[in-house]
């Protein structure tokens, strides 16, 4: 028998930098970048033998999709070959590692994409053009303006800006924290970077931001609604469980402006238009009220429903500070949770003041009676059979779970969407109810409380610790208004790819960013964002550090695989070398190694049996109070609401006429007279291949997508003249971007669609961040601050 | 069927087409240049990802692809050096040194899977994992597909799993018509 030799010929070192050098060809990073001299010889070479041994070391994938998986890293000669999942200790069912998880450790090994060496821009903002300079060249020269700051400004006219590229423990809290040790103004990043009308709407109705239903829970349910949510490229891991869940003859329903994958195991796909997700739920909401298929006792009981509104100024009633509900057995009112009471959900009553009052059920049922099933149709762009429908199988598909996606809440008044579903799960009842709920995100914390136990978990009190300085945090969706009011003198950006993963670039570029004097960027990779910098630091990633990421019940350890790329340094190990030169080392003398040793130093008994060595080895810690059977939440139908209730019913938005969940246009409304000049809706989705922009165009994925495309209805393409593949210029008054046109039926007449994350250097030209736009929204503003509307968008397209 | 033979069952109406197979199999045996080992195609449809039918009731579906290790493989009949071989476990490997990158193999293949390697101008081929299987590992394509869309067992011992599988759910090969036997099974 011959021997195979596959391995060996692949391992190659000569065949993968050919690789490497092939793939460089459409990234613009030039020798003036600090390429040459890499390419010239000064990294180790890459030269694996069949003979080198295989060892393993696990990492937790800390990119923000919502998986958070455990990997287990195939090191041979100092390198990364192969990703393969690592185990969940408890989970057999659960391993997961996708293909951005395995692409990435590639990426990260090439040096031709990594940033290696601190580089000081020479050239113009956006040139490219950069030296190299030394570590303490670096650390002076930051400490230099930091100062300089402080002293002509203050201290929080230095800015730390962070968004989620890297969520393990030290790299992403490392820039807020040196932010507040030096009582810089940090951010928070939720709002510009469009996730944050989920946890508004969220905060709203159950009082809490997130909080969901185990996905294998979905085994218990009759219908799934992925309602926004594409589970199989957005949190892979679940996917498994949304199909045996199907496979157990519960019916998947995908809402949805595209046919996402998820749709190809779906039973039924359910082309909604953007932004009238509200208006779907209301219409399924009036269906049921209007046919009594609401659920009316779980109402009375834990939800707001009865609670008594005054006519007058839409505040709830107050009896001696109580909330109030009128009883049908004593025909009278009295104060909500008195025992033995029927409160009502309909009627209008007079409190003993003379002041009229109705449950704030009537307000939430009239709302809903806008939305008759002809109406809601054609707000949504569907056929009225396709809402009727879907209205009568949530009813009565008992129990029916809704997984919900931040897809439908990156549109104005981002707070509604997840705020109205949530609302439509609670008129049906299903909410704390096993195999229903409307989940953001996946499960709730898996742990059990031990009784008694009042220790923290985990040894956070030094790290917490940051001194004297005042605590500055912001919201991110004022970042450029504060930069145009000349608030920023000193702007430090790190795990964020800024501008490529922010509104309106064009605006960024040439009116923000140039009001900024100084900007330190952080990151592993030649991004956008550092290309405007004026001094880029060489980050690490993941696979490269010691670090830690807590996935109750488990505690991953991200530690170095691989030997150092060029000279990059962790996010905590600058922040430290920054700190000692503006007199914080006090505050900042512990490696990255020691931080993570002493966070584990708990005395709380889940981590009695902790072992730093079996640690190291197994890369996981299993808590000893994992709970590993599925949960959900709201079981016990506790709600840290103000009304301790499920609250659709939101008095303090009265003054908006928004106390009601209820359904508006877009800002930029296709029907309305920009859609005269600019008639389609550009959304742009998180695709299969890539976590927002830390992925795009590894070689091996060229496979599965190898340039941005924008999806065009046959419809819209034939009345524009567009073939598929054809160039087209997706244009409108802020910016334009250039690229291929993909022509399917998969996508709603009317709507277009660019996947997120595509680099300038991907497009033919510009970038789909071109056309999106910063509204500041008084109502979002008021309740938290402004979620990005990155689909609220019209564009026109033609052939380039 | 020669006394032992490996074979997979590929469950279609679990694929969501993420092609993390094709990519982990690409990546993890660091495949040279454009050359992938396995593919996924959009059912009934030439362009990947673009559904079949009109909206709004277009048809997504996808079918995984990948070397068939035929029970009677053409590639192995038709390959002048004897480089295409079929092994113990029914596995049908390139012997690379010997191969000379006449590609008679691709030209006769009714599933395209043989592949250039354009490096070396030999073939190269998926190899059913063996490295990892002997081992008692899954291969990659199976091991990350995150749908649990396939299963890799023992197709010539019927007391198997997937030898029971493929009889509960009615799999059928792909292009059985051109008489070679495939060991790879769709439902």
């Amino acid at each position: 028998m011959k021997k195979l030799t596959t391995s060996k010929t692949f391992k190659d070192a000569k065949i993968t930098r050919r690789t490497f050098l092939k793939g460089v060809g459409a990234i613009t990073v030039t020798g003036s970048l600090g390429m040459a001299g890499v390419l010239g010889g000064n990294t180790r070479q890459v030269k694996a033998t069949e003979d080198a041994p295989i060892k393993y070391i696990h990492s937790c994938c800390t990119v923000n999709c919502t998986s958070r998986c455990h990997l287990k890293g195939h090191v041979q000669d100092g390198r990364i070959v192969a990703v393969t999942p690592g185990l969940l200790p408890g989970r057999d069912d659960y391993p997961n590692a996708c293909l951005r998880a395995m692409s990435y450790a590639q990426r990260l090994q090439d040096p031709t994409q990594r940033v290696l060496y601190p580089m000081k821009r020479v050239g113009e903002r956006g040139e490219g053009k950069y030296e190299q300079i030394t570590w303490d060249e670096a650390f002076d020269l930051i400490a230099a303006k930091l100062t300089e700051t402080k002293e002509k400004y203050g201290s929080h006219a230095a800015s730390f800006f962070t968004m989620s590229g890297n969520l393990a423990k030290l790299a992403w809290e490392s820039t807020t924290r040196l932010g507040a040790t030096f009582g810089g103004t940090t951010y928070s990043t939720e709002g510009l970077m469009g996730d944050h009308g989920a946890s508004m709407g969220m905060n709203l109705v159950f009082g809490q931001a997130r909080g969901g239903h185990d996905t294998r829970d979905y085994m218990n349910s009759k219908l799934i609604l992925l309602w926004g949510r594409n589970v199989a490229d957005t949190h892979t891991s679940e996917l498994r469980y949304i199909i045996k869940a199907r496979e157990n003859g519960a019916k998947v329903v995908m809402i949805d402006p595209r046919q996402c994958s998820n749709a190809a195991v779906a039973d039924q796909w359910i082309p909604i238009r953007p932004q009238t997700d509200p208006a779907l739920a209301l219409g399924m909401m009036n269906y049921m009220i209007s046919r009594d298929l609401h659920d009316v006792a779980w109402l009375k009981a834990n939800s707001c429903a009865p609670l008594l509104v005054r006519n007058d100024d839409g505040q709830y009633l107050r009896l001696n500070g109580s909330y109030a509900v009128w009883d049908e057995k004593s025909k009278s009112i009295v104060p909500a949770g008195t025992a033995g009471v029927d409160p009502a959900l309909s009627g209008e009553y007079v409190a003993a003041d003379g002041v009229k009052c109705h449950p704030s059920f009537v307000d939430l049922a009239k709302e809903a009676s806008k939305y008759t099933i002809a109406v809601t149709a054609e707000i949504c762009g569907l056929e009225e059979e396709v809402v009727e429908q879907l209205a009568y199988e949530y009813a009565t598909m008992k129990p029916a779970g809704i997984r919900m996606g931040q897809g439908m809440q990156r549109v104005y008044n981002s707070f509604a969407p997840f705020r109205t579903v949530a609302t439509l799960a609670a008129v049906a009842g299903y909410i704390g109810v096993s195999g229903g709920g409307a989940s953001h995100m996946g499960g709730t914390s898996s742990i059990n409380p031990i009784p008694g136990v009042t220790v923290p978990d985990f040894n956070f009190a030094e790290w917490s610790n940051t001194g004297d300085a005042p605590f500055i945090e912001k919201k991110s969706s004022q970042l450029y208004n504060m930069i145009e009011n000349d608030e920023v003198k000193f702007l430090w950006i790190a795990v964020s790819n800024f501008i490529n993963q922010s509104p309106d670039a064009n605006r960024v570029i040439q009116d923000i960013l140039p009001k900024v004097p100084f900007i330190v960027n952080v990151d592993p990779f030649w991004t956008w964002t550092a290309k405007y910098a004026d001094l880029v630091l060489p980050g690490k990633t993941h696979w490269e550090v010691w670090d830690l990421l807590v996935r109750s019940p488990w505690v991953m350890l991200d530690q170095p695989a691989i030997e150092t790329m060029g000279e990059s340094k962790s996010d905590c190990e600058i922040c430290s070398g920054v700190a000692k030169r503006i007199e914080l080392g006090h505050l900042w003398d512990k490696t990255d190694e020691e931080w993570i040793r002493t966070f584990m130093t708990s005395e709380h008994p889940a981590f009695a049996a902790f072992d730093w060595d079996k640690w190291v080895q197994e890369g996981i810690f299993t808590r000893s109070d994992g709970i590993f059977d599925p949960v959900y939440a709201f079981k016990d139908q506790k709600y840290k609401t103000l009304t301790g209730k499920f609250e659709f019913y939101t008095e303090k938005l009265k003054q908006f006429g928004q106390e009601v969940p209820s359904y508006t246009r877009m800002l930029e409304d296709p029907q309305g007279d920009l859609g005269k000049k600019f008639p389609l809706v550009c959304i742009n989705y998180h695709d299969r291949l890539n976590v927002h922009s830390q992925h795009m165009l590894y070689p091996a994925l060229r496979i599965v997508s190898s340039e941005p495309e924008v999806q065009i209805n046959t419809v819209d393409a034939e009345a524009r003249g567009i073939a598929h593949g054809d160039k087209v210029k997706v244009f409108n008054d802020r910016g334009y971007c250039i690229l291929k046109a993909f022509i399917t039926e998969g996508i709603a007449p009317g709507i277009t669609a660019i996947a997120n994350g595509w680099t300038p250097e991907q497009y033919i030209e510009g970038n789909h961040q071109n056309l999106t736009h910063l509204t500041i929204n008084p109502v979002e503003e008021f309740i938290s601050q402004t979620n990005s509307a990155f689909y609220d968008v019209l564009v026109e397209i033609e052939k380039a | 069927m020669s006394a032992k033979q490996y074979g997979m069952l590929i469950d279609t109406t679990r694929c969501v087409g993420c092609q993390t197979c094709v990519v982990s199999c690409k990546i993890n045996y660091q495949v040279p240049e454009e050359a992938y080992w396995s593919s996924v195609e959009t059912i009934g449809s030439e362009v990947m990802y673009q559904p079949t039918g009109k909206y709004p009731h277009p048809v997504l579906a996808f079918r995984p692809r990948l070397c068939n290790h035929c029970t009677d493989p053409v590639c192995v009949k038709n390959c002048p050096t004897g480089a295409m071989h079929k092994d113990e476990n029914g596995i049908v490997s390139v012997s690379q040194e010997v191969c000379i990158g006449c590609q008679y193999c691709v030209w006769v293949c009714p599933y395209n899977a043989p592949k250039l390697d354009t490096v070396q101008n030999v073939m190269s081929k998926c190899t059913f994992c063996q490295g990892r299987t002997t081992k008692g590992e899954k291969p990659y394509c199976v091991e990350s597909c995150p749908a649990e869309a396939r299963i890799f067992g023992l197709i010539s011992d019927p007391h198997s799993e997937i030898s029971r599988l493929i009889s509960a759910k009615h799999a059928q090969p792909l292009l059985p018509h051109f008489g070679t036997v495939p060991s790879v099974y769709y439902v």
